[in-house]
């Protein structure tokens, strides 16, 4: 296990994982990660809670047209 | 071109990992129209309730799934769920969409662009059971604790106004938030 000088509070994480992490502070949670395997696979478990929220929330339609803009991209 | 009218699935999220494999394997649009039928919905219906708007959020729904169709191939299944991945997906596109609003010109080299740094082989090893884990440990949270932590997701507030939105004191929501993060990522409470 890696070990870092220092850990990001949990707070910190929750925000980065949700991305709602200002600018400097992010950018300072970026650079901790590659050398602390506690605080990346607390963001990896919190990224899986992102995900699960994407699959629970109650779809909003999409324009009629937006299948056919985004194939036409493909 | 036309495409059937494919209705709302409710599919699982694994039947959705397995498509998006088959589908980095495949390129079939006809297997993507499925995983966008099941997506481009529920990130447009995620960022508005981000507080994008709505045309906004359709746009940025669009170019998700560009992505997803373009990256497919960089998906691992035994690292994450299709919706885990496609989810770190939309939090970086939004967290990009904002940063060039306001600053129109910015600095691609910017450490902050950089995406979460992978995971090591040992610890991808367990990406499908930490994703169970996870996903069991939210639906096991106290509702009180749910709540905090979905509001850390969704509202772009400190601690401070989610406290204040929840008529409870800043130290019960820290405590929630805390009790709520020991469950999901039980790592944090290790000791080295």
């Amino acid at each position: 296990m890696t070990h870092a000088a220092y850990h990001i509070t949990e707070e910190t994480l929750l925000s980065y994982a949700a991305g709602m992490l200002a600018e400097a502070p992010a950018v300072a949670v970026a650079a901790h990660l590659p050398g602390c395997a506690r605080c990346r696979s607390a963001v990896a478990a919190l990224e899986i809670v992102g995900g699960t929220l994407l699959d629970e929330i109650a779809p909003a339609p999409m324009s009629s047209n937006a299948l056919s803009l985004v194939l036409a991209r493909l | 071109m036309t495409f059937p009218a494919i209705p709302i699935t409710n599919a699982s999220p694994n039947e959705m990992s397995a498509l998006l494999v088959a589908i980095a394997i495949q390129h079939d649009k006809q297997m993507f129209v499925r995983l966008f039928v099941y997506y481009a919905p529920r990130v447009k219906a995620y960022l508005m309730r981000q507080g994008v708007d709505a045309a906004g959020a359709e746009e940025l729904a669009q170019e998700a799934m560009l992505i997803v169709w373009r990256r497919c191939e960089t998906f691992d299944p035994e690292k994450a769920s299709a919706s885990t991945w496609i989810y770190t997906i939309v939090r970086n596109l939004r967290i990009d969409a904002l940063r060039k609003q306001r600053r129109p010109m910015f600095d691609a080299g910017d450490p902050a662009l950089a995406p979460t740094p992978p995971l090591r082989p040992d610890e991808f090893l367990l990406g499908e059971q930490r994703e169970r884990r996870v996903r069991e440990a939210l639906a096991q949270l106290p509702a009180e604790q749910a709540t905090v932590v979905r509001l850390s997701f969704f509202e772009d507030k400190p601690h401070g106004e989610i406290a204040a939105a929840l008529s409870l004191p800043l130290g019960t929501v820290k405590s929630r938030l805390r009790l709520a993060m020991r469950r999901l990522a039980p790592q944090l409470g290790e000791t080295e």
